[in-house]
């Protein structure tokens, strides 16, 4: 059964794929009336499949790369952010978000390192949102299915944007697919980290590996099997619950605010109309 | 004689706009020669019409339909729709449109409400399977969900269905296969196979384009009564399918393997009214 969950994940023809999510990105960029897309580019895999992609799909003259580093942030992050720009010869800003984190935590100087983290992915939300006004850009996500299951990710923060072309990719085949466009393979290789601070690992911090969690994570959601089927398949019974644990204690996060129903219809219930309503 | 599918991409929720594309790439299809032209499941409203069903639905005698109907005397065509019943239910339903008459309406009869579909949440559900002369000859109208399952097939067959129309619109999705989703492998083959199976013409309109990120699978294409592939069509890009389609294949099909003749309706219907009674017993 384990192997089965690994061969779920092997995708086929990744041409093939590569053009849906270019197609993707052009159809609902287009749609809405925009040319260009901003990235946030943080020297990682996801964001650097995302602004491949985005190239692929409207041109380098279309994408806007920000590389927004703070002052932990570690220096191959920031040498491969702009690796990625120079790469693709996109116009590219590094941001130093340092002076703004700093100027607000000088009033809480005990603040610990998730409030930290967190205020820094939602500084460069709103960094990304500006230049998106600016340039008359739409903000691409960079998210890719594993943190969306789990919830790694910070609310508002990179969990914010207006379109998402990896989101339906585990970390695994972001992997399969970043080595497939041409991201640069030190990139690829490299230890996931989100960077909040020095030292930090996505797999020291979720406690295992990307392969293990996609294995699970594609058995629950995409075959829907239950725990028990899991725990027969060959995982540890306590790595099977934690992961489903994950999932549910973190959909507040894939969800908008919840209203309070008192009339007929209601936005978030029964007011129900795609996005793309009209284009 | 020549037949037209339409690979379509519709704006969602915009009846006018997609009308005028409708007209226009009727209009293509009548300059190739075509006597028909298919087009994809719900094609005129976008398919995930949700709340928008009761915005763009239209009675069957609107004046909304007038050009489709003053098309139909160049060319007769099939469109997808939500239909408005007098009573006002809503259907999601195919029209056949002919020499400025409407000679079939089929409303799917199989809604699916499950995973990503929400169909039975909006629309009522047809109850009629019916063979209708086209002009082609003998014929068939499916939507999509109705097509997966074996009865509709067997119904339009058994009624002397010689060319099937299988109008559809199919989000992708399934990354196993080569060159197109796995949902578009599973067309072609049910293509192939029911082609062979009924001795018929298997003509299948797809829709493309993308509503909020569900990317619709393309590949339309019209198999023969052999069950081999006339013409398909890419897995992205709006197009128009020609294809000549010969009575006499039908005929040669039907001659070599004579399914229809042998088949025993009142076999089925007996054993089906067992089946029926035995579960209610």
């Amino acid at each position: 059964m384990r192997s089965r969950l690994e061969r779920e994940l092997h995708i086929e023809d990744k041409a093939f794929i590569e053009s849906v999510l270019t197609y993707f990105i052009r159809e609902e960029v287009q749609k809405a009336g925009f040319q260009k897309v901003v990235v946030g580019i943080s020297g990682g895999v996801d964001s650097a499949l995302t602004a491949f992609l985005s190239v692929k799909a409207l041109g380098k003259e279309n994408v806007i790369g920000l590389s927004m580093p703070y002052r932990t942030s570690s220096r191959s992050s920031v040498e491969d952010a702009r690796l990625v720009a120079e790469k693709l010869e996109i116009e590219f800003h590094e941001i130093d978000i340092t002076p703004q984190i700093d100027a607000y935590f000088k009033q809480f100087p005990d603040a610990d390192n998730v409030r930290r983290g967190n205020k820094m992915a939602r500084e460069r939300m709103s960094i990304l949102y500006d230049f998106a006004h600016w340039k008359k850009a739409l903000v691409i996500g960079t998210s890719n299915k594993s943190e969306l299951l789990i919830g790694y990710s910070t609310r508002w923060g990179d969990s914010a944007h207006d379109i998402n072309p990896i989101g339906d990719l585990y970390k695994t085949q972001v992997w399969e697919m970043a080595e497939f466009v041409g991201v640069p393979e030190r990139i690829v290789k490299k230890k996931p980290s989100a960077d909040l601070w020095p030292g930090q690992t996505d797999e020291g911090e979720i406690g295992l590996s990307y392969r293990t969690l996609d294995q699970i994570l594609v058995g629950y959601v995409d075959l829907r099997l239950r725990r028990e089927e899991l725990i027969r398949a060959g995982f540890d019974q306590k790595t099977v619950e934690r992961v489903l644990k994950m999932v549910r204690n973190s959909q507040y996060k894939r969800k908008m605010p919840i209203v309070c129903k008192i009339a007929q219809r209601t936005v978030d219930k029964d007011f129900l109309y795609l996005r793309d309503w009209g284009l | 004689m020549k037949v037209a599918v339409a690979q379509f991409k519709s704006v969602l929720g915009d009846f006018e706009k997609n009308l005028q594309k409708t007209v226009e790439f009727s209009e293509e299809a009548k300059k190739r020669g075509a006597k028909v032209c298919v087009f994809p499941e719900l094609n005129l409203t976008g398919y995930n019409v949700w709340d928008i069903t009761f915005e763009v639905a239209v009675q069957l005698n609107s004046p909304k339909l007038s050009p489709l109907i003053e098309m139909s005397r160049e060319i007769d065509l099939i469109v997808g729709l939500v239909e408005e019943s007098p009573e006002h239910i809503f259907y999601n339903s195919a029209l056949y449109i002919s020499n400025g008459n409407i000679k079939h309406v089929h409303r799917k009869v199989f809604l699916p409400t499950y995973g990503m579909f929400d169909e039975g949440r909006f629309f009522g559900q047809g109850n009629r399977i019916e063979a209708f002369d086209s002009a082609l000859g003998r014929s068939s109208i499916l939507i999509c969900e109705d097509l997966w399952h074996m009865s509709t097939v067997y119904l339009s067959f058994i009624q002397g269905t010689e060319y099937l129309f299988a109008l559809s619109a199919s989000p992708g999705r399934g990354y196993k296969e080569k060159g197109m989703f796995g949902n578009a492998e599973v067309w072609m083959n049910m293509g192939e196979f029911y082609g062979r199976m009924t001795g018929s013409y298997f003509i299948y309109a797809n829709r493309v384009g993308c509503e909020d990120g569900f990317v619709f699978s393309g590949k339309s294409f019209i198999a023969s009564p052999y069950g081999e592939l006339v013409v398909e069509a890419s897995p992205f890009d709006e197009e128009l399918l020609i294809a000549d389609v010969k009575e006499e294949l039908v005929r040669s099909a039907r001659a070599n393997l004579p399914l229809l003749r042998d088949e025993r309706p009142e076999m089925v219907i007996k054993n089906l009214r067992r089946v029926l009674d035995e579960k209610q017993a």
